[in-house]
């Protein structure tokens, strides 16, 4: 075998095991983050039922960020059935999270906008799952 | 052996490596949409990383892009500080304001008026926008803005005769809301669940209340905690435990 060819095939080697090992860290760090979030789902209760509740969870939008449009959209996950009712300084809104999942569009003011979430679950007897961030709207106009 | 055989022997040795590897995650793998239907093991895995590089400068971006947010408690030159919540923690921030560069402004309700840097004053709720610099925001833009406090708690104790709530949140705090005329009141409809407006009698102890007050203009000689309420929505005792 001469020479180059085992350079060659020992370049193809490296750069594939690199390659791998990107792709299965990556692949790794995705997984642990949903069973990270799959944990959190038993740890929350309902007053003096002690039925496991799912939690409240807002995974967008994040918290502090800037934005340059007067809307955002408000994902997360809640206890199936919930009632929601989403507060800001200007407009209050509500909606109900039949299979658990929501997603509200909220108009936001310019500045800072306080985006309050509860959930009130169903059969818990009145206990309040609560969120708040703050999104702020800027533009020089 | 020539460098044509040399190349393809490469290429192989990649893809002994690679479709291992991408065949034991590919189970695991979301689909994405710009991922064609056709799309080999490999170009999935390439675009994967992709989206993944992609999503990690945007989040840098935004990151660069983040709001410092607090209230101004010295102005000196050309240096603000100022005192911010974060959470549970305090923090102060130093901001620097550049006389060509940074561009100040009043936010009045949907318009933003440019504002000179000599308007800012001690007490002023202001949002930055900059790059942190050696514990220093270096200002691009600087908002001043009122601040809101947007909550829930239960209704503890109604005064019929002074037209205050006595409201204890579910995180221990009291606040008294001073119900104005000026106040917009509402309440959820248990049956329909529609928002409708209510007169103040409506409400009673027990009842969850979600409010807005100021806290830029809490309302004349009041005590702490205590506000003109902005707006109040009622959440009646018999929806929150059905």
């Amino acid at each position: 075998m001469k020479k180059e060819t085992g350079v060659a095939i020992s370049m193809g080697i490296i750069f594939g095991l690199v390659f791998s090992f990107v792709v299965i860290l990556n692949t790794q760090k995705n997984q642990t983050v949903t069973q990270k979030q799959q944990t959190q789902k038993k740890v929350v209760t309902g007053a003096g039922t002690g039925v496991a509740i799912e939690p409240l969870i807002v995974s967008a939008p994040t918290d502090g960020v800037v934005l340059d449009t007067n809307k955002v959209s408000l994902k997360g996950t809640t206890e199936k059935g919930s009632f929601l009712v989403v507060q800001t300084q200007t407009k209050d809104l509500t909606a109900t999270a039949e299979n658990g999942a929501f997603t509200i569009d909220v108009p936001l003011s310019l500045g800072e906008n306080v985006i309050h979430i509860s959930s009130y679950p169903k059969g818990t007897g009145g206990k309040v799952q609560e969120k708040e961030l703050k999104v702020y709207y800027l533009t020089a106009n | 052996m020539n460098k044509k055989q040399s190349l393809l022997i490469s290429v192989v040795a990649v893809c002994l490596c690679v479709v291992p590897a991408v065949i034991a995650i590919s189970p695991t793998l979301e689909p994405t949409k710009s991922a064609s239907i056709s799309a080999t093991p490999e170009e999935k895995g390439a675009q994967h990383l992709l989206d993944t590089l992609k999503s990690q400068a945007e989040a840098l971006q935004k990151k660069d892009q983040r709001a410092y947010v607090g209230i101004v408690s010295k102005i000196k030159d050309s240096i603000v500080t100022i005192n911010a919540t974060e959470g549970v923690d305090e923090k102060t921030y130093s901001i620097k304001i550049d006389d060509t560069l940074t561009h100040l402004y009043r936010i009045a309700g949907t318009k933003t008026n440019e504002i000179k840097k000599g308007d800012l004053k001690e007490g002023d709720y202001i949002i930055v926008t900059g790059q942190m610099l050696d514990n220093t925001v270096e200002a691009n833009d600087v908002y001043i803005d009122e601040q809101f406090l947007v909550k829930t708690g239960r209704i503890s104790e109604i005064s019929k005769t002074d037209y205050y709530l006595k409201v204890i949140t579910y995180d221990k705090d009291e606040y008294t809301l001073d119900i104005q005329n000026s106040t917009r009141q509402f309440m959820l409809n248990v049956k329909t669940k529609e928002i409708e407006s209510i007169g103040f009698s409506k409400m009673k102890e027990g009842d969850s209340v979600h409010f807005v007050v100021s806290k830029t203009n809490p309302g004349t000689s009041k005590e702490k905690n205590r506000y003109d309420a902005i707006r109040v929505l009622v959440i009646p005792q018999e929806f929150s435990v059905q």
